[in-house]
């Protein structure tokens, strides 16, 4: 997985472009959700509303992209916090 | 005491009694990693996984195929969720909860205003039978057997996974699941889940992903 670093750090926006409003509007509403501090149980009743007639394909889609985003942020941390030790290294 | 106000509380107890009985891992515990072997739809492929509790599973396993991407990733996801710490307060204690059917009895139905229309059957004590609505679909999860984790907690082990229209009610697709979960250190973490899903038009798909070589930097509590 250290490997897929590189990859994963590059936003999404592929994803997010191809997909159609409902499953954003979702995604736009979890990542709110994960900002805000929210576990993944009040994160999925906050955004119960806008899921009301959506299909699992719609709901899934919208989920890639939330793991999207916050994989890339993850990744990004990592190599923000690789890029501070080395810039501390006496080397 | 009116006898809402006594429901509500037998409702609460009851519940936060089944989901302590729920295994989950202690706060300390910080996720793993693990080799990953996946024989779905698609074949055959091997990677490496990265499940931390409360966050999505970092998966490296490029060769997996597109029909299997989506429900690797998915039961990655939701083994990990259902261990991952979870106090009663931040779940469905936050919400009002009526006991529906059966109280005091050996089985009890209890409905929780969460906005998804959940319910809860307990059986002795245990959750038995989940239901929620997702979307468009009502979804049940039905936990068929168990297995102990701890002397006080299991982790379920048979379960069965109903997706029906929410509106009429009608079928789409159901899975079979079962888990196997292994110590690593003083934790319990997944190792295996195998599916059988069956679609409305009788389409069945089976795949097995195994979780292999697990590793924590800290596998026990100081």
């Amino acid at each position: 997985m250290r490997a897929n670093a590189h990859r994963a750090a590059e936003p999404p926006v592929e994803l997010w472009e191809r997909e159609s409003t409902r499953p954003r509007s979702l995604a736009t509403a979890m990542l709110a959700s994960v900002d805000a501090g929210k576990l993944t149980c009040e994160a999925l009743e906050a955004a119960s509303p806008l899921m009301r007639a959506m299909t699992r394909s719609q709901i899934a889609r919208a989920h890639a992209i939330v793991r999207s985003h916050v994989l890339a942020r993850r990744s990004l941390a990592r190599q923000e916090l690789s890029r501070r030790l080395v810039d501390r290294s006496p080397e | 005491m009116g006898s809402s106000t006594t429901t509500q509380v037998d409702a609460d107890t009851a519940l936060r009694d089944a989901h302590d009985a729920v295994y989950r891992w202690p706060a300390w515990f910080s996720g793993f990693t693990a080799e990953v072997i996946v024989d779905g739809a698609g074949g055959h492929s091997r990677g490496t996984i990265d499940a931390r509790p409360g966050q999505p599973v970092d998966l490296d396993i490029d060769a997996v195929p597109d029909v299997d991407r989506p429900w690797l990733t998915d039961q990655l996801e939701s083994m990990v969720t259902h261990r991952a710490p979870l106090a009663y307060e931040d779940g469905d204690g936050r919400h009002e909860k009526q006991l529906v059917a059966g109280p005091g009895g050996r089985e009890a139905v209890i409905r929780v205003d969460d906005g998804l229309g959940s319910r809860y059957w307990l059986e002795d004590g245990a959750i038995s039978q989940i239901e929620r609505t997702i979307g468009d679909e009502r979804v049940t999860v039905a936990i068929q057997s168990r297995a102990a984790a701890t002397a006080h907690q299991y982790v379920a082990r048979d379960i069965t996974v109903f997706w029906r229209n929410g509106d009429t009610g009608m079928l789409r697709s159901l899975e079979l699941l079962r888990d196997d979960h292994v110590p690593l250190g003083e934790v319990m973490v997944p190792a295996r889940r195998r599916s059988l899903r069956i679609e409305a038009d009788g389409a069945a798909t089976v795949r097995e992903m195994r979780l292999i070589a697990h590793s924590a930097e800290r596998v026990e509590e100081a």
